[in-house]
């Protein structure tokens, strides 16, 4: 498994903050190093926000990305709606035309994928015989529940998360294209890498903000919906 | 009283957690565990003016950095 949420040895202090905050103890000490054992870590990400030391990072994607549009592929963008949290002000219409200017073909809120997995969730509520059922739309859960609670799966919805659900319909209705989610959380980026046929790869909105800031990208205010 | 704070994921972004255990504790500090209620919501969409609380129907826009103030004025005033 490659390794999203790693280590920067040089940082590390050996404090044990990181294996006190960890919500499954998936982090051990050698060498005087903290070491996250990636079978067992559910990609919360609280080990890296607690790091006194920054010590801790997260994979990027950015030139896989970059290579995929200089490639020639048409790379479709599955933007998580929290965006307008992330860049004040800024509307669908006016990210969709920067992410253009870095060569995306076009973008589109997950809730496009959000919509089609509600549809599916109300039929289980309608017709499913459990009696509890757990959403499989984030990735940690789904992690948490399969690497440590796996008596709890038969309770797991077996339905695509809206990330995935989204890729799959832009790669029907774009045929041969890239689909690139962006969005807040590193444990989509396993999410990706793990089923391979729907989401190519993931862009933190931390990347994306270097990434425009590289190109000389400056976001319009403009929430106006046309 | 009830007291409802948006956990959706742009509220999540500005912050809501620490809005939760901010108001948890000034909650407990003072005493009043059986005169407010405090719970979480899903998405109220009003992402942009995050992070939204509401007070008995009344909404208000909190962040990390206003909650003590906010739960002087509209919580502990008021209850």
């Amino acid at each position: 498994m490659a390794e999203f949420l790693k280590l920067k040895k040089s940082n590390c202090k050996n404090c044990y903050k990181c294996i006190r905050h960890c919500p499954v103890k998936s982090i051990r000490f050698s060498g005087n190093q903290a070491n996250i054992i990636a079978d067992e870590c559910i990609l919360c990400g609280q080990c890296f926000v607690v790091c006194p030391q920054d010590a801790k990072e997260i994979a990027d994607s950015t030139e896989r990305v970059k290579y995929f549009i200089e490639s020639g592929e048409k790379v479709y963008a599955s933007l998580a709606p929290s965006f307008v949290a992330n860049y004040d002000g800024v509307g669908i219409e006016s990210i969709t035309s920067a992410l253009k200017k870095l060569g995306f073909a076009g973008a589109e809120e997950t809730a496009v994928g959000a919509t089609i997995v509600k549809t599916e969730y109300e039929r289980l509520v309608r017709e499913d015989k459990r009696d509890i059922i757990i959403s499989s739309c984030c990735n940690s859960v789904n992690l948490l529940i399969q690497k440590h609670y796996p008596e709890a799966l038969p309770y797991l919805a077996d339905v695509l998360s809206p990330m995935q659900a989204h890729c799959q319909d832009l790669k029907k209705r774009y045929p041969g294209c890239k689909t690139v989610f962006i969005g807040p959380c590193v444990s989509k980026k396993e999410e990706a890498a793990r089923y391979a046929d729907y989401t190519d790869d993931v862009l933190t909105f931390e990347e994306l903000t270097t990434w425009f800031k590289e190109a000389g990208i400056t976001l319009e205010k403009n929430m106006a919906r046309t | 009283m009830k007291v409802t704070v948006c956990i959706g994921s742009s509220c999540h972004l500005k912050g809501s957690r620490r809005v939760v255990e901010g108001l948890q504790y000034l909650i407990g500090e003072n005493n009043l565990k059986d005169k407010v209620e405090l719970g979480g919501t899903f998405c109220m969409n009003n992402c942009q003016n995050g992070v939204c609380v509401t007070v008995d129907d009344k909404s208000f826009s909190v962040s990390p950095d206003t909650v003590e103030d906010f739960f002087k004025t509209e919580i502990l005033a008021k209850v």
